[in-house]
């Protein structure tokens, strides 16, 4: 009995210290190519993209590790990762974490990389580079855009008399009105705020450039947010919310699913999303995909806006295997096996490549066009000026849903919203 | 007969020095390196200058930080002083012989024994305004025309969290009250009918004295539980709208892994050890002295 407990503690001992060391050293053989990619919502795109890296690793006779995570966990990992310096050799990237990690100086120059790139498979959107470039330096490879369109009930369109998806902001709300028809629980809005909620985050700053105001001055960095420009957006949102009432009076509280679930269930008769909605209705609902519409988001006095999002993959200045990671990326941008992975989940992954979206048929289909020519109405965080890691920091702490929130939900005035706004701006800016 | 003594020691020491050196590794370890990061001004991927106690200091200028510690406290409180009297009732009730004990038993303890991700993504449901059962049949009822934002006004987004913490930590006081209820001698209630006691002297002379023990522990218990409460609050609100439902610990995440604040993170985090520890030697004190008493 002895001899067993004994024997027990031993290999509990040894369990402990091989954990031990095998998290010390990342469990990893520094000879493993490690890769960390966003799971994105078409499995089929998942899955061609842990065949493409896997055939890499096949060619070239080395191990690979491709982990696909949810956006939120990947935070988790890179803090570990870099507090550690057990980084993997390539990572998804949003612009917004280019910007913050590049400004900690943990993220490799990839400027050659990228004309290397260019020189052989044509050239990327300027907008994709320049949402990933610092001080003349880009620090990532574009990977692909997500752009932003109006989703419409051309039914409902027609059956209020209206003929056109609306051009502008104005028309937008007089549409919302139109269709709005709260005793049978339809609303022509479907935008929502709700904590985490990055649609909102997005669609708003989209909505304050069109009026003309914006949350930083031409330098990135100033806070600017207090303008009558502003102020006209502020109080264009919160009239859908409280004067219109055009929005579902559960909207405050929407996650990202929010409008989704809103416009597949028939509550919203117009939303604004990227391409998920487009795929889930390929999936599963036929019929509304039917007498869906989609158009660019309207322009408001200043132009037509639409928040930038872009996905990149780069590289960790403490990666192991930085010669292979290059190789890869190289590999993964090869426009034959590129174009069929991004086509796989249109009109959601838009391509960084300019001919392809020029020159691919699959773009030129109704559905997808609009969400392609967002890219041309793209700005990014930290407009007027440029991203900066402030920027992204107001964004992760969803600042302006917070700001649309305090006035919606709180019932806080607006010009208290605004001073909390740059109160809690301020401190995130600071180094 | 020594032989076999020494072997005893041997392995009585084998055990005390593993379990020492577990708590070192696991629990002592990550506890020292916390409060040395907190010190610093370590941002993810930086250096990370000494700043003594500037942490926690710029907490108490920072009114996200106080909205976080008030809900926590009125969170703690609501939760607790609910948990504490429908599990009692709960264990009143199945202490009766009533038909079917046993299967009211089993599920009195189901919402404890459900994954909390599955029970919570359910009550988000539930509180939905498409299919969301709750909005249906208040609407069924002609309670509300129209559906409500459980999660999107502050006060109800409040109650909302709240009631979902009594939901699931409920059983837990009916499961342990239950117990001290059966160990209750049945003679003693006999007895005291014989005397004339009536119910309510019965419940303040014989059942509350002889539960008391157990009650005051498993309030402790699920006070620190309840304190570092994470799951229920990010899956159903993130902290918000607007912060009114933040805790210490969903703050803490945001902080630490959203703004990359590391020491700023883990001095929020770690603000609130000072509450759980005291509450943790009450909760041993008490259960330790009690058996010592009992000796």
């Amino acid at each position: 009995m002895k001899r067993q407990i004994s024997a027990i503690l031993v290999a509990l001992l040894v369990l402990s210290g091989v954990s031990l060391w095998s998290q010390a050293s990342g469990g990893k053989d520094p000879g493993t190519l490690v890769v960390w990619m966003k799971k994105g919502f078409v499995d089929e795109q998942n899955v061609a993209f842990m065949k493409r890296v896997n055939d890499f690793a096949a060619a070239k006779h080395i191990k690979v590790d491709v982990e696909m995570l949810a956006y939120e966990d990947i935070y988790p990992k890179w803090t570990a990762a870099i507090q550690s310096g057990n980084v993997p050799d390539i990572s998804f990237f949003g612009y917004q974490e280019v910007g913050q990690f590049e400004s900690q100086g943990v993220l490799e120059d990839l400027t050659p990389l990228l004309k290397q790139i260019q020189a052989k498979y044509g050239a990327f959107f300027p907008s994709a580079i320049q949402a990933i470039t610092f001080g003349g330096k880009s620090y990532a490879v574009p990977f692909w855009g997500e752009g932003t369109a109006l989703y419409y009930r051309k039914d409902m369109f027609q059956k209020a008399g209206i003929a056109a998806p609306p051009q502008t902001w104005d028309e937008y709300r007089a549409d919302a009105v139109k269709l709005t028809d709260a005793a049978n629980g339809v609303y022509g809005s479907g935008a929502g705020y709700g904590d985490g909620n990055s649609d909102c985050e997005w669609l708003s700053r989209g909505i304050i450039w069109a009026f003309g105001g914006s949350e930083f001055a031409a330098d990135g960095k100033t806070i600017a947010i207090d303008s009558p420009q502003t102020r006209k957006a502020i109080d264009y949102i919160t009239g859908l919310f409280t004067r219109e009432k055009v929005t579902p009076p559960t909207a405050l509280g929407w996650n990202d699913s929010g409008n989704n679930t809103s416009y597949l269930s028939g509550q919203s008769a117009m939303v604004f999303n990227t391409g998920s909605i487009v795929n889930a209705m390929k999936k599963s609902a036929p019929d509304l995909l039917a007498v869906t519409g989609y158009a660019p988001l309207p322009a408001g006095p200043a132009g037509r806006f639409t928040a930038g999002i872009s996905n990149n993959l780069g590289v960790f200045k403490g990666a192991k295997n930085k010669a292979l990671a290059s190789e890869l990326l190289i590999y993964l941008l090869d426009p034959t096996w590129y174009k069929e992975w991004i086509d796989v989940s249109a009109p959601l992954a838009l391509p960084v490549y300019q001919d392809l979206a020029k020159n691919d048929p699959i773009w030129k289909d109704p559905t997808n066009k609009a969400f392609m020519d967002s890219m041309s109405t793209f700005k990014y965080l930290g407009y007027k000026g440029s991203y900066s890691p402030g920027a992204g920091k107001i964004y992760n702490l969803r600042l302006i849903n917070a700001l649309f929130e305090n006035i919606l939900a709180k019932g806080m005035s607006v010009d208290a919203a605004l001073a909390q706004y740059k109160q809690d701006a301020a401190k995130a800016m600071l180094p | 007969m020594q032989k076999t003594y020494r072997g005893e020691e041997r392995l009585i020491i084998g055990i005390l020095v593993f379990s020492l050196a577990y708590l070192l590794v696991v629990q002592g370890y990550p506890f020292l390196w916390a409060i040395f990061v907190s010190l610093h001004d370590q941002h993810i991927g930086s250096s990370a200058p000494f700043v003594g106690f500037a942490n926690y200091l710029s907490l108490f200028k920072d009114s996200t930080f106080w909205a976080a510690m008030t809900f926590t406290c009125v969170y703690v409180f609501a939760a607790i002083v609910f948990k504490l009297v429908l599990g009692y009732i709960m264990a009143a009730m199945l202490n009766q012989p009533i038909v079917g004990r046993g299967f009211f038993r089993a599920l009195l303890f189901l919402p404890w024994a459900l994954p909390t991700l599955t029970s919570v993504l359910a009550w988000r449901w539930m509180l939905g305004d498409i299919g969301g059962v709750v909005n249906y049949a208040l609407m069924q009822l002609h309670v509300i025309a129209r559906p409500i934002g459980w999660l999107g006004q502050p006060a109800l987004a409040q109650v909302s969290v709240v009631v979902v913490n009594i939901w699931r930590g409920t059983p837990f006081f009916g499961i342990s009250i239950l117990a001290a209820l059966q160990s209750i001698s049945p003679e003693l209630y006999e007895v005291a009918k014989i005397d004339g006691a009536n119910a309510r002297q019965r419940l303040f002379k014989i059942t509350l004295p002889s539960i008391a023990n157990v009650i005051v522990l498993v309030t402790l218990i699920s006070t620190i539980w309840t304190l570092g409460d994470f799951a229920i609050i990010w899956i159903m609100t993130r902290g918000g709208p607007a912060n009114t439902t933040q805790v210490f610990s969903t703050l803490s995440y945001v902080v630490t892994f959203q703004n990359l604040e590391l020491s700023r993170g883990i001095a929020i985090a770690l603000a609130i050890v000072p509450v759980s520890v005291i509450l943790m030697v009450v909760a041993i004190r008490f259960l330790f002295g009690k058996r010592e008493d009992a000796r």
